[in-house]
């Protein structure tokens, strides 16, 4: 098993530097794995299948390109268009200020190569990352397997334009005529292949394809970061979309819902609720595919097993929220789960459904918890109580997606985040970012409806840059080594 | 009756001089009789007018010529008569005429003994107009059963006797693919209604947009970056807009110069404005606990030039907006190589056609009218406008030659037909026609442009399609880059001030 896993050193690097620090440090600073659990499934990297013959027949791909796109006339001019219903320069936005643009130099990098060198110490010979099926997956954009090989051209523009918006070819040649712009966003999407990214929901869905994983019915690759890939040296996917959306160097303008004030907090909600749904569908199709690790350890909260074996007395306590657990048991859905736990419980939007206050997502949430938590938790139940559990997510999420923030309500919210006794139950690093995430946006939307409340505003700005700063990993570092929940409490 | 004692009169004095002849022979009617003509015939020879000689006049381009410059010796033509090997001895000797006209090959695979003379195609003393019209009986001799020096022909259609049975153009018969090394969907650029104009108007392409009629008004001109893709893809030449807003990389240069130039522009850029570097370490707009800085920290200026020339290398060279956007490229990061776009330059190499003398053609409909100005090229390039692949050939059918050429119809109601019309027996070798005075004149200019004066007269060019083909500054800038790449501008570039 492979020791530091957050540390910025691979695997091999790190037992040498391990040793000296022991010397070097009388605490021990070890990693431990608290679960041994023989049996609990065996982390196989899977072996590099090897690259299918070329194509003999013609495959009618859906994708055409970022290419298509390009023209100065159509979305690669240098500069943005005045009177244009488009910027025009979305093309190049993305080709040279996107990170997604150069996600498949990436695989060529020196990261890469050291994950696939890993990889192949435990696993036997694997293909380099630029070739490798798994990587290709979210590398570039996204294509069933059999297309890999005569769409290879795609594979330089990485994540492209047809990631994100869909196989262009029913609508590249449509979109350009009059007649589309009259077109409902639902119908582009569902006859020509356009995704409605307008809609908040809808884009989420998309960004957490690759961002949180996905195994798609729809004949692409699985597209998931397992435990075997962050062992090897792959950056766990920590996604919280509304921080992740505000990084991107935009090439659209928000219209219409999107351009009120409150967007950010409401791309936090709707953000938080699509992505926990995105995670437990990823959670659904691995506990019903018999192949896959049981359970994933990747969902997981890392430090939970990964951290220093001096005695810390908080890993002994039980959490305020959820006192049947110790903070010391590895914890399931760790990001995922409690801001979205959170908001279920707090957020209560006027149209609510009166019978609806939080409850059956909590009560389903709960038990899917407790099994989780189990040290082999039974696969065959997991399917039935994800679904439970979907049911009253997508009536929340349908709700949050049409509802707005409020002066009042974005305030109560605030106050119910960090909420001293709130805070109390953070006991790990996921949970504590993801709390720091949640009043980033609800902050932007305070300081833009609330205009006389200057100094509460500056107040909680002190509390978020000093938050910042404790849960920061220390220099060298790719985890937050001596991490103490205390820190960040009130 | 009456005619009968004239005709008595004149046998008596006939019979009167013949008796006398042979009885008294005289010497000095001999002499008079061999001398003479022989006199004759010598002054005839170095000094006289020759066209007692002629059968016929000879075509106009000709007619300057002395009899002995065709016919070499004086008694060629009587020994042509009498030689054994026919094809050895004629009337005149191909050595005369390739003095003016390149004798070409008509095949690589010709049997060479089969081979014929000049002459026996091209007949002279025929009147002004009928040395080039060779009769196709003069092709048909070897191609109604042809054999090529490998033996019977595998590779061409054996019998062809007239028009009729003429085989369907090689390239469809052997469905061969367009061996272009490009990217071009013709169906793409001539979409019904339009493509997006730069003004937000939709723009009509026509065919004529980019192909256009060569100097000599026969084949179509070459396709050029310039002057046809530039309008709409010159941004395929542009790496850094922030920093380099008009100032692409000059196109047709490799991609292991492009990598000198960048780097030499982004090394003036950043000893000009050294507070990049510390801009790019900024910080993400919003900070996420657990994630590295966003951008890799440049402390010194070698490393940040470094990852700007990486990163105008994926744009350039690796992304399919760059290069890629039309062109093959080779090799990895190390060495990118732009494959040669291989677009055919001619196509029917065997057949000479002229677009101009085509432009009616073909006949519109009763209801319209007969315009030169009406585009028609998909009346028989048909799959043009449909056409999304290079590889597909976009030549037409010599089934839609034969609407007009009909071999069926009566020679009155329809355009010749006969192999001339056509074809040329002396085929293109290396670009070349025997008096294709166009094409040598293209190609001195090209060596000039190339030798001399090419930069000057590249940017020449360039200043005057500025106006017409090119939105921004990039024309100026290009040709100086172009200039400096050739060894003929000043050591660096001109940069501008981002």
């Amino acid at each position: 098993m492979c020791p530091i896993l957050y540390d910025k050193f691979s695997p091999i690097e790190s037992s040498h530097i391990i040793t000296t620090r022991i010397r070097r440090n009388q605490r021990g600073i070890i990693p431990l794995l608290v679960l041994i659990l023989p049996g609990c499934g065996q982390n196989q990297a899977q072996t590099a299948k090897p690259s299918p013959p070329a194509a003999t027949v013609t495959f009618a791909s859906s994708l055409r390109g970022s290419g298509s796109c390009s023209a100065v006339a159509c979305h690669g001019s240098i500069a943005r268009v005045a009177r244009s219903n488009v910027r025009r320069n979305e093309h190049t936005t993305w080709l040279t200020q996107d990170p997604h643009s150069s996600a498949y130099q990436t695989l060529l990098g020196d990261r890469s190569e050291r994950i696939v060198l890993n990889l192949s110490a435990w696993a036997g010979p694997v293909l380099p990352a630029e070739r490798d099926e798994r990587c290709l997956a979210c590398h570039t954009t996204p294509r069933p397997e059999a297309e890999l090989e005569v769409t290879a051209t795609l594979n330089q523009d990485g994540v492209g334009c047809e990631s994100c918006h869909g196989g262009a070819a029913k609508w590249l040649g449509p979109h350009t005529t009059e007649r589309w712009k009259g077109l409902d966003s639902k119908i582009k999407e569902r006859e020509y292949g356009l995704r409605a990214t307008k809609e908040l929901a809808q884009r989420v869905k998309v960004c957490t394809g690759c961002h949180v994983g996905r195994r798609s019915p729809d004949g692409l690759p699985p597209q998931e970061v397992n435990h075997d890939l962050i062992a090897a040296g792959h950056p766990r996917l920590n996604f919280e979309f509304a921080a992740y959306q505000e990084n991107l160097p935009v090439h659209w303008d928000e219209k219409e819902r999107n351009a009120a004030a409150d967007f950010p907090a409401l791309a936090w909600a709707v953000g938080q609720l699509a992505t926990t749904k995105a995670a437990l569908e990823l959670l659904r199709r691995r506990a019903a595919c018999g192949t896959s690790p049981w359970p994933e350890f990747s969902e997981f909260s890392c430090f939970s097993c990964h951290h220093e074996l001096a005695d810390e007395e908080w890993r002994r306590k039980r959490p305020a929220d959820d006192p049947k657990v110790r903070s010391d048991v590895p914890r399931w859905g760790s990001w995922y789960v409690p801001m979205a736990r959170a908001l279920a419980l707090a957020d209560k939007p006027a149209g609510l459904d009166p019978r609806d206050d939080g409850k059956p997502f909590e009560v389903a949430i709960e038990k899917l918890l407790a099994e989780m938590t189990k040290p082999i938790p039974d696969r065959k139940e997991i399917p039935c109580q994800v679904n439970a559990l979907l049911e009253p997510l997508d009536r929340r999420l349908r709700e949050v997606s049409s509802r707005s923030f409020s002066l009042a309500e974005v305030e109560r919210l605030i106050t119910m985040f960090d909420d001293p006794k709130a805070w109390e139950g953070v006991d790990c690093w996921d949970h504590a970012t993801q709390r720091y995430l949640a009043l980033v946006p609800f902050y932007q939307v305070w300081c833009r409806l609330g205009a006389d409340r200057v100094a509460d505003q500056r107040k909680l700005k002190q509390r978020l840059d000093e938050l910042l700063r404790r849960l920061k990993f220390d220099e060298g570092f790719e985890s937050p080594q001596g991490f103490d929940p205390a820190r960040v409490r009130k | 009756m009456a005619a009968q004692p004239g005709i008595q009169h004149l046998k008596s004095v006939a019979r009167r001089i013949v008796s006398t002849m042979a009885a008294r022979p005289s010497v000095i009617a001999l002499v008079i009789a061999v001398i003479v003509p022989l006199g004759w015939v010598a002054y005839d020879i170095w000094l006289g007018p020759h066209d007692i000689h002629a059968p016929a006049p000879v075509a106009k381009v000709h007619e300057r010529f002395n009899c002995r410059d065709c016919h070499g010796r004086p008694w060629q033509p009587v020994e042509s008569l009498i030689a054994a090997d026919q094809n050895l001895a004629c009337s005149a000797l191909d050595e005369a005429c390739v003095r003016c006209h390149q004798g070409l090959v008509h095949h690589r695979e010709e049997i060479r003994r089969d081979t014929p003379n000049c002459v026996s195609c091209h007949h002279e003393h025929q009147g002004p107009d009928a040395l080039t019209a060779v009769a196709d009986g003069s092709c048909t001799t070897c191609h109604s059963g042809l054999r090529t020096a490998a033996g019977p022909s595998t590779r061409y259609v054996s019998r062809v006797i007239d028009f009729a049975s003429h085989p369907e153009f090689a390239v469809l018969r052997r469905a061969l693919p367009d061996g272009g090394r490009i990217r071009f969907n013709h169906a793409k650029h001539l979409p019904p209604a339009g493509l997006p104009g730069l003004g937000g108007k939709a723009v009509a392409l026509k065919c004529a947009s980019c192909h256009q009629p060569a100097p000599d008004g026969r084949s179509m001109g070459p396709i050029s970056f310039r002057a046809h893709c530039a309008g709409c893809h010159w941004n395929t030449l542009s790496y850094d807009v922030a920093r380099f807003r008009d100032l692409g990389v000059p196109h047709g240069v490799q991609p292991e110069l492009l990598r000198g130039l960048i780097r030499e522009r982004y090394t003036q850029f950043i000893h000009k404005s050294s507070g990049e570097l510390k801009r790019d370490q900024a910080r993400p707009r919003r900070p996420i606990p657990g994630w590295a800085d966003r951008h890799v920290p440049t402390e010194t200026e070698w490393a940040w030039v470094s990852l700007q020339v990486e990163n105008a290398d994926r744009i350039l060279f690796q992304s399919s907006s760059g290069c890629r956007y039309c062109h093959n490229v080779e090799g990895s990061t190390e060495v990118w190589q732009v494959s040669p776009t291989n677009i055919a330059r001619r196509w029917f190499g065997h057949s000479q056609f002229s677009h101009f003398s085509h432009r009616l053609s073909p006949k519109p409909p009763a209801d319209q009218e007969l315009s030169a100005d009406r585009e028609n090229c998909t009346a028989c390039h048909a799959f043009a406008r449909r056409s999304t692949e290079t590889v597909d050939v976009l030549m037409p059918s010599i089934r839609k030659c034969r609407e007009c050429h009909d071999p069926k119809a009566n020679p009155t109601e329809r355009a010749s037909n006969d192999c001339v019309t056509c074809h040329i027996y002396h085929n293109e070798v290396g670009g070349r026609r025997p008096l294709d005075l166009t094409l040598l004149l293209n190609e001195r200019e090209a060596v000039v442009k190339h030798d001399r004066i090419g930069p000057q007269l590249t940017a020449m060019r360039t200043r005057a399609n500025q106006g017409r083909v090119l939105p921004t500054a990039l024309p100026r800038e290009c040709s100086s880059i172009i200039a400096w790449l050739s060894g003929a501008g000043p050591q660096s570039p001109p940069l501008k001030t981002p």
